[in-house]
């Protein structure tokens, strides 16, 4: 609790720093995706404004997707705040994927801050025709 | 309700906001409820999310933009006003495909902000990159204070 004060008492002078929510937790959203399934692929369109390549990490255990980047909004020297609703932090989502996957064959594209993952699905996953014989 | 709102807003429980940024917010909400009535809202939120910083030359606005075509956007100033206005198009599906999960907005979006001073159009330069929009907006000429020599 004693921490706590203190940090109150720092953000009164200048502006609590972004990275860090009001009770000093690194903050971690969670980006609206979109989930398409095709034919031969499932695809994962997330919204993760302001990050970048570099920051970007997809693992694929079995079958648990964890998709996280951190996002670095614009930070001026020389300006002051005046308004703010937008933060900076690590963008994360895990899913849990209901099908099989060729995890070499996963493709994933960022850009204009959105991540585009595809996930081929493995030959026997694909719908067959099951021919029935009359008799 | 009310308080996961002003959570979102940067405000959270921090008492010491400026009144400014205050008063900011309430024309913001105005101007949400006037356009939330034309255009599909984005979540039911203002959209896009901005952040805005200035000092005595310059206002600088930056935007949430994910997804959105730069050749889209529409800026616009207007003395002391910044409209962003823009399209992210909806993502038509063919028959074989199917939505399995749909949280990401889609649909027309405009919103204006208010400045702390007037601007000069001019000079402002705007820049999109990884679905950040960020605008620089300089003072205009005849908005800064001028000296006033004592005889």
């Amino acid at each position: 609790m004693g921490s706590e004060r203190k940090d109150l008492e720092v953000s009164r002078t200048r502006e609590r720093s972004p990275m860090r929510d009001s009770g000093g937790r690194p903050r971690t959203f969670t980006p609206r995706s979109d989930v398409i399934e095709r034919e031969d692929a499932v695809v994962l369109i997330l919204d993760l404004p302001g990050v970048e390549e570099k920051s970007l990490n997809i693992d694929l255990e079995r079958d648990t997707l964890t998709i996280s980047g951190q996002a670095t909004a614009f930070t001026p020297e020389k300006h002051e705040l005046m308004y703010r609703e937008c933060w900076d932090g690590m963008y994360k989502r895990t899913f849990v994927l209901a099908d099989v996957f060729a995890a070499e064959k996963v493709e994933a594209q960022l850009r204009d801050g959105v991540l585009t993952v595809t996930l081929p699905k493995l030959e026997k996953a694909k719908p067959r025709k099951i021919a029935v014989r009359a008799g | 309700m009310f308080w996961s709102d002003l959570g979102d807003f940067g405000f959270g429980s921090d008492p010491w906001f400026s009144s400014t940024a205050r008063s900011l917010k309430q024309l913001q909400d105005e101007m949400n409820q006037l356009l939330e009535d034309i255009y599909p809202p984005f979540g039911g939120r203002a959209f896009p999310a901005v952040n805005v910083w200035s000092n005595a030359d310059e206002v600088v606005v930056t935007a949430e933009l994910p997804g959105v075509d730069s050749k889209s956007l529409d800026l616009s100033v207007m003395g002391n006003t910044l409209t962003i206005r823009g399209e992210r198009p909806k993502q038509e599906l063919s028959e074989k495909e199917k939505y399995l999960r749909h949280e990401r907005g889609y649909g027309t979006f405009s919103r204006t902000l208010d400045l702390p001073y007037a601007v000069d159009s001019d000079k402002v330069e705007a820049v999109c990159k990884n679905g950040i929009l960020k605008v620089v907006l300089p003072r205009a000429e005849a908005d800064k204070p001028k000296k006033i020599a004592v005889r």
